[in-house]
């Protein structure tokens, strides 16, 4: 082993070590102590105390305030979702919960009288036209749902990108257009607009006619996993549907097990079975042996051309004889045309 | 002032009382970071919840439902408009859908939804529980593929494992004296269902513990197309597909307030009883007892793999860490078909009834995130990836060319494995509110074990800069551009020539590469203008500068474009504009040793669309959307056998309008009209018909063309509360 893969894999190991070691250290009291006694939480000690600066304040009867004014179908919808379930004592209208100043912060000021010609102070709106900073919304919504996430939304690029949920979810809608299979992708193209024209492509997964979802491979919500795949890896995330090329074959074909990448692309393309290229160029980019495998195959090869190359140009290409391009379990497939 | 007070929490409910004075304070906190310019803390008081009864909230109750049905038909019979649609065939369709929820008091909720029941792309899906308790979910889809409706065979048994010739068949050296062949064809379609079922179910097992199980089974039914060989002979057959997959990920999870551990289960068995293909030989036998060959399709295989994982939130410099390891193990060992079915060769006995295929995958993964200032914030990961290829290997002694030559040399099969290693790391600073910059880089280490392969161990660095600026809310933009090599550990000539390899030749997953990348994301709204745009920019530059024969070079470069239009509060309009052309050179030699031909090939692939959607009035509404969608694809050959190829095109038009007028309060009818046109042309496919080709006795698939009318009418029927309304 060489000496670089021996540091690497030192670091490695160093790396696997860290959690221990900050697991032996008592962790920092966090900033919110979680008093079992109410006059404590009154007396909780937050962030440093104001020298000077309004007390914020809550609204005097929760949504009960909020509904006088805010009576229309869009604010009422969050009643269909689990959002605006009484009997779930976790969520905003639980028990003793906030209702809407659970995700809208305290309301008390924007309730009030407004005097002539001043402004009505603002709640925490979320969207992308919100005046409230990502931050502000992302952790609104990870004061509830950090836990079921736990660490994965923070190693995640859409984190890291400083996107809001409300960039994708929607809390005020009888059903949330980014849950459902046929209208998920579209919130997705929002952002990812080169996708929806991939998706476009001759041949491509059924997205376009709603039989599959952008989550069906990837994790918006953050994963280690590279592009924020289901599975660890891509071939393990193709195999989810595509199991018959899982193998082991008794003859391999040595880049499908490593990477359906090398020749495929999920997204979309021009060539038949989302191939990038198509034979015998495609084959051609790493099989070079002499005979049929390095030949030429220009137009004179086509059908009607007369050529002779025509049995590796039309149809199937080289897969016309190697059909059993993914591997084969034949005793005699080892140049997989069995 | 006096804290909250609420009633006793009921035990099996999952929130303390202290989880909600957590929620108070970081509400101070939210109220602390969006309050304009003010650099010290506020305290919310906390409120006496106890007083809000929610009297008006519309809390939803009883049962509700839609009920949609009606008719479409279709004009025209097309597998590639039918496929995942289930519209393949032209005449009549029953549409029939219907959703709806039952909701109680107490929290029970049950939701399904029918979706197309009469098509052959339905969806049944069944959701319900009780909130913070338990969720269950039900569900079947089925997808049906599409692929060809102007395809023929000459054999008989389609759709199993045997096909046979007719008896009065003539076989003959090339597809031209193939005598019998026109009165033997006989339309074929091909294609087969996905069907999709599954259960999955959530259980809040007391405390902070998670029980997670999702289940899911595929099955395949129908054809696909199979190329089956005789020495430089072929013919295009239709092979069954008739299998099932079915997949179990089960997790626990224990939950704390800022950690958790998980150990779970992930399963997949893959069952098939189409083992293998055997078809008569529609050529003339280039050798005694080469009537007949026999394949072998995709073989039963599973894997199951166990993993564990752990996290850490909140720990200093306001950090986050992950870790998981899972190991998983994989098999096959469905018994071999013999050497060959012809029985006029002797072959050796087989050196085992089956490969004992194993696999073992390991791996182990470590993420840190990190915001130890407000302004920078850090993340990095290890991930270790292995697949060890354990099955056996054996000497096959007595192996035949397609079922006619038998291969004198005798040969190991291989067995292919990898180690990977990749660190990541980035950095992002806000220098300003509105700017920040970013750094990343990416170290990968790829050991390719098991039988050697040209390049054994290479090396990946990627590194990239990252500026995203976001003035306010009308305008955002991220730039990104980085470099990243590929570095062989050596090209291993010797391994090259004992696979018969062009020693000028460097594969193109191996081969040494180096990519230029930039990608631009932007999005813009005019302030006083309803109008937004999201463009989006890309642009890779793969450059294989070591290589003499093989890809030289690759250069992706795509952009799209959309924009979206509130014209009023009641019409909203889009635009939309994409292109990507993807450029690529592959060098050749035909002579086995320095390049003579290089191959070109430029793919350009242009979409734009638009649509409106309009509430006319109080009971009219429309929705129209058009979509085109064109690609060309170029081949140019230089250097032996220069010439042009012909270029394949695709060309989709497509053009929605779905209407819905309200008839009465309960009910809407609703028009829907879908036109779609696709036509392309492909040297590949274009004009073959099964004996155009002398040496492939085709199906005589046409390239995809349709174009197509699809026109539906339903009435909607609305039981229940249509909207929820605030109590009289």
């Amino acid at each position: 082993m060489s000496h670089s893969k021996t540091l690497s894999r030192g670091l490695l190991a160093l790396a696997m070590l860290l959690p221990l070691a900050l697991l032996a250290q008592e962790p920092v009291a966090p900033a919110a102590p979680e008093a079992t006694e109410p006059e404590a939480a009154a007396a909780a000690p937050g962030p440093a105390a104001p020298a000077a600066g309004p007390a914020v304040t809550f609204s005097k009867k929760g949504a009960d305030t909020c509904l006088g004014c805010h009576d229309d179908e869009v604010t009422l919808a969050v009643f269909h979702t689990k959002h605006g379930q009484p009997a779930d004592a976790r969520s905003p209208f639980g028990q003793g919960q906030l209702q809407c100043e659970a995700c809208h912060g305290p309301a008390g000021d924007h309730t009030k009288r407004v005097k002539k010609g001043e402004t009505r102070p603002p709640v925490i709106r979320f969207g992308r036209d919100s005046e409230a900073p990502v931050a502000v919304q992302n952790g609104m919504c990870l004061t509830c749902h950090e836990k079921s996430m736990a660490a994965s939304w923070h190693s995640g690029p859409h984190d890291a990108a400083q996107v809001s949920c409300a960039s994708c979810h929607d809390s005020h809608a009888r059903k949330d257009a980014v849950l459902a299979k046929r209208t998920q992708a579209d919130v997705c193209y929002t952002c990812h607009v080169a996708e929806r024209s991939q998706f476009l492509k001759p041949f491509a997964h059924p997205v376009r006619q709603g039989q599959l979802a952008c989550s069906d491979c990837h994790t918006p919500h953050g994963t280690t996993a590279e592009s924020q795949l289901i599975k660890a890896t891509l071939n393990q995330t193709c195999y989810e549907c595509h199991a018959e090329k899982r193998g082991p074959f008794l003859w391999e074909h040595a880049p499908v097990a490593e990477d359906c990448s090398s020749c495929h692309s999920p997204h979309g393309a021009s060539n038949p079975g989302m191939l990038k290229a198509r034979g015998p160029v495609l084959c051609q980019s790493c099989h070079s042996q002499q005979g049929h495998p390095s030949i030429a195959y220009g137009p004179s090869g086509l059908p009607g051309a007369g050529g002779p190359a025509v049995s590796s140009l039309a149809l199937g290409n080289c897969m016309n004889c190697h059909s059993q391009v993914h591997g084969s379990n034949h005793p005699s497939g080892a140049t997989l045309t069995r | 002032m006096n804290a909250a007070r609420r009633p006793p929490v009921e035990a099996k409910n999952l929130v303390k009382p202290m989880e909600t004075r957590s929620i108070l304070v970081k509400l101070a906190v939210a109220s602390i970071l969006s309050a304009a310019g003010t650099a010290s803390a506020q305290q919310a008081a906390a409120p006496d919840t106890s007083e809000w009864t929610c009297t008006k909230c519309p809390f939803e109750r009883g049962y509700r439902s839609t009920v949609e049905a009606g008719g479409a038909y279709v004009d025209e019979s097309s597998a590639k408009f039918g496929n995942a649609t289930g519209l393949d065939e032209d005449g009549g369709y029953v549409i029939a859908s219907a959703e709806g929820r039952a909701a109680h008091e107490s929290g029970y909720v049950i939701d399904y939804e029918l979706t197309d029941l009469g098509l052959d792309s339905r969806e049944l899906r069944i959701e319900g529980g009780k909130q913070g308790s338990y969720d269950f979910a039900f569900f079947y889809d089925a997808i049906p593929r599409r692929i060809w409706d102007t395809t023929a065979t000459v054999f008989g048994g389609v759709g199993s494992s045997n096909l046979t010739l007719p008896a009065n068949w003539v076989d003959a050296g090339s597809t031209g004296g193939m005598t019998a062949l026109d009165a033997s064809l006989r339309d074929k379609d091909v294609g087969f269902d996905r069907d999709r079922y599954g259960a999955a179910g959530r259980f809040w097992l007391g405390g902070n513990l998670l029980f997670d199980v999702d289940y899911r089974r595929d099955e395949r039914d129908g054809t696909r197309t199979q190329l089956g060989s005789f020495g430089s002979v072929s013919s295009e057959l239709i092979k069954p597909v008739d299998d099932a997959t079915d997949r179990l990920d089960a997790t626990v999870r224990y939950q704390a307030a800022k950690w958790f551990v998980e150990a779970g289960y992930s399963g997949s068995i893959y069952d098939t009883k189409a083992a293998y293909l055997r078809w008569d030989n529609p050529f003339t036998a280039m050798v005694p007892g080469g009537d007949a060959g026999q394949m072998a399709l995709a073989p039963d295989n599973d894997y199951h793999e166990f993993n564990v994982a752990a996290g850490w939130l909140g720990l200093p410099g306001n950090s986050t860490i992950a870790v998981s390891a899972a190991t998983g193990k994989g098999s096959q060992d469905i018994g071999f078909l013999p050497y060959t079915i012809n029985p006029q060769l002797a072959t050796d006995a087989l050196p085992a009834s089956n490969l004992d295929g194993e696999v073992s995958v390991t791996r182990f993964d470590l993420t840190v995130t990190s915001r130890p200032l407000d302004r920078l914030r850090m993340r990095g990961s290890a991930t270790y990836d292995e697949r060890d290829n354990d099955s056996r290997q054996a000497v096959y002694t007595s192996i035949v060319h397609t079922d006619l030559f038998p291969v004198t040399d005798d040969r190991t099969n291989p067995v292919y494995g990898f180690e990977r290693m990749r660190l990541f790391g980035s950095a992002d600073y806000a220098v300003y509110d509105e700017l920040s910059v970013g750094l990343g880089g990416e170290y990968r280490e790829t050991d390719r074990t098991g039988t050697r392969q040209e390049v054994r161990s290479e090396t990946l660095y990627d590194g990239w800069g990252k500026v995203q600026y976001r003035p306010n809310g009308n305008f955002g933009i991220v730039i990104k551009g980085g470099a990243e090599e590929r570095d062989p550990d050596g090209y291993d000539l010797a391994v090259a020539a004992a696979n018969g390899q062009n020693t000028w030749m460097r594969k193109y997953n191996m081969a040494y590469r180096y990519r230029g990348y930039g990608e631009v994301m932007a999005d813009f709204a005019f302030p006083d203008l309803p109008l937004s745009f999201s463009l989006s920019g890309f642009y890779a530059d793969d450059s294989y500068n070591q290589t003499v024969v093989g890809v030289l070079s690759g250069i992706d470069r795509r952009y799209a474009l959309d924009m979206a239009w509130a014209v009023n509060e009641k019409i909203n309009a889009y635009a939309t504009f994409g292109e990507e052309r993807i450029d690529s050179k592959t060098r050749g030699s035909s002579v086995f040793g320095t390049p003579d031909w290089r191959a070109d090939v430029n793919d350009d692939f242009q979409t734009y669309g638009a649509g409106v959607r309009a509430q006319l009035s109080e009971k009219l509404s429309v929705d129209v959307n058009y979509t085109n969608a064109d690609g060309d694809s170029d081949t140019r050959l230089l250097g032996v056998g220069a010439g042009d190829f012909p270029t394949v095109e695709s060309r989709l038009d497509s053009l929605r309008a779905d209407l819905s007028y309200a008839l009465s309060e309960r009910m809407d009818l609703g028009l829907t009209w879908i036109y779609e046109k696709y036509d392309s042309e492909d040297w590949a496919l274009g004009g073959i018909e099964p004996d155009t080709l002398p040496t492939i006795l085709a199906l005589g698939a046409d390239p995809y063309e349709y174009e197509v009318n699809y026109v539906g009418a339903t009435l909607r029927y609305y039981f229940g509360p249509r909207k929820l309304a605030l109590p009289e």
